[in-house]
């Protein structure tokens, strides 16, 4: 029986190209300061979001997998005999998928908010690296850090990446990408951290086909003007 | 203005296909720090630029594919390493990274501890194929244990005492 799964195999792989590979992983988000003036994170806010993240053929997307509900907290603070209302909105997306083509250059962010779908593609985003010669080891691979600023989607913000040689594969987290070996970890203006907690490989192609949701899909600058 | 070097070739397979997003890195020889770097187009294609002088190493690498090294000499002002074939690798990416892991093994004493899952697949159903997959122990035809080619006298599974020199009746035993 082995043999014979054996020998198919061999047919398949001299079929389709000789180097079909998948990587699979998942990737935890975790938000550490607030944007702007309110940078202490309430407790709902301050919760990891986790991703399931698969790259195929120089193809990769990454889903949001655990889903925490928007929620508005209303409190009553009592002073000098009267009642403050005082709220806090945490929204949080019930769908995030981040998507790219690295053939084609292509990039995709598709997320619904509120109940409303969004739908944004981008050619993606290019990076000018700093390598920094520093070592870490994250979740058993040994990393090298390089730095940069995303200028993407209107962003400012300093970006710390560390990946590793030991995967040559051209991509990590979002829509980074572009260094000389699998992006491990990527930490935004320190307000934020995506890191690959666990990653597999497999010795077949898996196929990624072009995100869409109920949106039509719009530049960047499309959406900007309609929001 | 620093004369710069263009090094250009062209990575397939080894059925003629381009290799898009190949990663290519031309190293320092003696520190290996990384001079320059770029990646393939889709069709196979790259250009390497730098304003080194002297010879580097020159790394190419796809993942599931072997990776292509040689040393280059930046004497000229253009290198064209012409088409360059990735072979399949051998060598699982997975077996690669587990490195960094715990060996799963722990000697207090004269016991031995394994961490069975380390070395386990799925497919064992007996304790023989378990006893077969751990590193140092191995099971003969008469169903003996032995460890490093000495007789077990004593093995325990989650701390409990499995058995004393009766190992023939446990070798249809089902684990899973």
């Amino acid at each position: 029986m082995k043999v014979k799964y054996f020998i198919f195999l061999l047919l398949l792989t001299s079929i389709n190209q000789a180097h079909s590979q998948t990587l699979k992983g998942i990737i935890t988000e975790t938000p550490l300061k607030g944007i702007g003036d309110e940078t202490v994170l309430s407790k709902k806010a301050a919760k990891p979001m986790t991703f399931s993240y698969t790259y195929s053929q120089n193809k990769s997307i990454q889903n949001l997998i655990s889903i925490e509900k928007s929620s508005i907290d209303t409190t009553y603070i009592e002073k000098y005999g009267s009642k403050y209302e005082t709220t806090s909105t945490v929204n949080r997306p019930s769908s995030i998928t981040y998507y790219k083509n690295l053939d084609a250059k292509k990039y995709k962010v598709l997320f619904t908010l509120n109940g409303k779908d969004t739908n944004v593609k981008e050619p993606l985003p290019k990076f000018n690296w700093k390598l920094i010669d520093e070592n870490k080891i994250i979740n058993g691979y040994s990393c090298k850090k390089a730095t940069t600023t995303n200028t993407a989607f209107n962003a400012n913000q300093s970006i710390v990446a560390w990946y590793t040689e030991s995967i040559p594969v051209n991509d990590g987290p979002m829509h980074y990408n572009g260094l000389p070996g699998f992006i491990i970890q990527i930490e935004s203006n320190k307000t934020s951290i995506q890191t690959f907690d666990k990653l597999v490989f497999t010795k077949e192609n898996t196929s990624i086909e072009v995100p869409n949701n109920s949106a039509p899909e719009l530049s960047f600058n499309e959406y900007s003007k309609a929001n | 203005m620093i004369a710069q070097k263009k090094i250009t070739g062209v990575f397939l397979d080894t059925a003629n296909n381009p290799i898009g997003q190949v990663s290519i890195q031309l190293k320092d020889t003696n520190n290996k720090n990384t001079i320059a770097f770029t990646y393939s187009n889709s069709t196979g294609a790259f250009e390497l630029e730098t304003a080194n002088t002297g010879t580097c190493l020159l790394q190419a690498q796809y993942l599931g594919l072997k990776t292509y090294t040689k040393q280059i000499d930046l004497s000229n002002a253009l290198l064209d390493l012409g088409t360059i074939i990735l072979e399949e690798s051998k060598i699982d990416l997975e077996n690669v990274i587990i490195k960094n892991e715990a060996s799963g093994m722990t000697q207090i004493g004269d016991t031995l501890r394994y961490r069975i899952e380390k070395f386990l697949n799925g497919t064992e159903e007996t304790l023989k194929d378990v006893i077969k997959k751990l590193p140092g122990l191995d099971i003969d035809s008469q169903g003996k244990i032995k460890a490093n080619g000495k007789e077990v006298t004593t093995l325990l599974i989650d701390g409990q005492e499995f058995f004393i020199n009766q190992h023939k009746q446990f070798n249809c035993f089902i684990v899973f």
